[in-house]
């Protein structure tokens, strides 16, 4: 079941990419060639540095770009950079009918992460579709984003190996058990739905900004009853894009 | 060509991964999944559900049950078999918890915790009244279990109950410090685990540990061990969740307690805001008799922090244990 949803989603992914319906004139800003850095909820601040490279993909406005996030305030606790994340995507403005817009999203991510429970490198993909409405100087839109995790290798640690001691079976005798390394098949999914835009606030410099609600997409576990294991239900990004090469 | 290739190439590597709901694969298998591990059948709310258990002593003495609290299992508790040279010793991971069998919500509703209770004496002492210790949430169905079943028990400790009404648990504060390394950890990790199993669930759960979120502890910094083979996650959210409603406490389980006409010990540590004053200020006045043991320098982990304390304290109080000294 699991291989057919990915199967089907990939299959979306490409479709998504080959739509044809747009006959929108070249972008009138909503793309361009820059770098960005923003202001993410990752563990409550995380900062992302990327670059876009404005293009067209079977003639649909789009862009390329490649991110790395980083949580600041695990990497400031930690002293270290041992967590961040890079993803290389790209957005489409699908189609455009007046002010009206349908853009889409997708990119690949790839994570690293050192904690007690062991190092943890996912790679997996996000698929985003915002209905919109242009403004004179950006546009605003409704978001939904589909995470999903494709594989995960997973390191225990020690703390982890721990649990697995000095348990006994019904004759007495120590059962050696421990935790299995390795790679392990759609470990996490969640779907965000909130608001995003963009605005111009100079000729160089453009914000993006999103915002809205995340849901796990657990049957355990509903939005705001989880927090103890760590799944906070709002997430946040604000960024801003620095044009180049922009007459 | 190219991307049916890569297709193929990718499923053919994700069939090859690991799952996570895998047994021992992530987080120790439970009695259901393993049948080597010791475990006995008892039926509560509806279900026949698989407890992991160990008893310690002879089985003609009195019977002292021992339950563990929440995000724990009875792993921690092992070394009260001490008590073993006058009582028989039973301790097990509750449904839900550690290595016994997961089960639904409504199995994990406080009464149907007491009932489990009621069914492990119907297991381990059927024709005897039974001495029973809880700690944390279990000192709380302890504490109902008296209100219910006052004629089933001889001895009752409570070890840090959470509050038993409400309006005590004003006194407990709320502050959580989120910003610990170990729980914004926890924050980044829902980034690629989804708590879809309870495998998932009770992995993820494992860093709660020594999140310091909650600080219950005399040094925050130093967070005392607490060895554990693996938390009853979702069972904690059922307990917690059920005491509130719209975002407040709202719950009252004192009724009955004064019917208990036993002597209870309640223990109270000094750091732990459950600890001695809270004890001695809300829960003691709630039954006919009652004494509370206060150990120092220790916080809400007093088994693994002040055991030594703890143990002279309780025999202190056990009748096996006074009669010998008289």
């Amino acid at each position: 079941m699991k291989k057919k949803l990915f199967y089907l989603l990939f299959l979306l992914s490409v479709c998504l990419i080959n739509i044809q319906k747009s006959k929108a004139q070249e972008s009138q800003g909503l793309y361009s060639n820059s770098f960005s850095l923003g202001i993410n909820s990752d563990a409550f601040t995380g900062m992302e540095l990327g670059y876009h490279q404005k293009s067209t993909i079977s003639n649909i406005p789009s862009c390329y770009y490649l991110n790395l996030n980083i949580p600041l305030l695990i990497t400031a606790k930690q002293k270290k950079l041992d967590t961040w994340e890079i993803k290389a995507g790209a957005a489409l403005e699908l189609a455009k009918h007046k002010r009206f817009i349908l853009l889409s999203d997708f990119n690949l991510f790839s994570i690293k992460h050192s904690q007690i429970l062991g190092t943890f490198l996912p790679v997996g993909f996000n698929l985003k579709l915002t209905p919109g409405y242009r403004t004179k100087n950006g546009y605003i839109g409704l978001q939904t984003k589909f995470r999903q995790v494709l594989f995960t290798f997973m390191n225990h640690s020690e703390y982890v190996n721990e649990k697995f001691h000095e348990i006994y079976d019904s004759e007495n005798r120590l059962v050696e058990i421990e935790p299995k390394n390795g790679l392990f098949a759609f470990t996490g999914s969640s779907l965000n739905y909130g608001i995003e835009g963009m605005f111009k606030l100079s000729n160089k410099l453009n914000m993006f900004y999103e915002m809205g609600m995340v849901n796990y997409l657990s049957k355990y576990t509903g939005s705001f009853d989880a927090m103890m294991i760590g799944q906070i239900p709002f997430y946040t990004d604000i960024q801003l894009n620095y044009k180049i090469n922009q007459k | 060509m190219k991307t049916i290739i890569l297709t193929f190439l990718f499923c053919g590597l994700l069939a090859s991964c690991q799952d996570v709901d895998e047994f021992n694969t992530i987080v120790p298998a439970t009695a259901d999944e393993n049948p080597d591990l010791p475990s006995v059948a008892i039926h509560v709310s509806g279900h026949d559900r698989l407890v992991h258990y160990q008893t310690y002593g002879n089985m003609e003495n009195p019977a002292l049950f021992i339950l563990h609290g929440s995000a724990s299992d009875m792993r921690a508790y092992l070394p009260l078999q001490v008590f073993s040279d006058k009582y028989f010793v039973v301790l097990w991971d509750m449904r839900g918890n550690g290595l016994s069998e997961r089960c639904t919500k409504e199995e994990l509703a406080i009464e149907e915790m007491v009932n489990e209770i009621e069914a492990m004496k119907k297991v381990f002492s059927p024709d005897k009244r039974i001495n029973i210790m809880g700690h944390s949430w279990s000192a709380f169905f302890t504490a109902r279990y008296l209100a219910r079943y006052p004629d089933h028990v001889n001895q009752a400790i409570l070890i840090e109950p959470n509050g038993l009404k409400d309006e005590f648990m004003k006194d407990v504060g709320n502050a959580l410090n989120l910003f610990t390394e170990r729980y914004m950890d926890m924050m980044y990790t829902t980034k690629y685990l989804t708590a879809k199993n309870h495998e998932m669930l009770d992995y993820q759960a494992m860093a709660m540990l020594s999140s310091g979120v909650r600080n219950f502890y005399c040094d925050k910094n130093n967070i005392p061990e607490w060895p554990v083979w693996r938390v009853g996650a979702y069972a904690l959210m059922v307990w917690e969740s059920s005491i509130i409603n719209n975002g407040k406490y709202n719950f009252d389980y004192t009724e009955g307690l004064d019917q208990f006409p036993n002597k209870v010990l309640i223990v109270g540590t000094e750091c732990s805001p459950i600890g001695y004053n809270f004890q001695e200020k809300y829960h003691q006045p709630l039954f006919k008799n009652a004494e509370v043991l206060r150990i120092e320098n220790s916080g809400h982990r007093l088994l693994t922090e002040q055991f030594d304390a703890l143990v002279s304290g309780v025999k202190s109080y056990l009748l096996e244990y006074k009669n010998e000294l008289q």
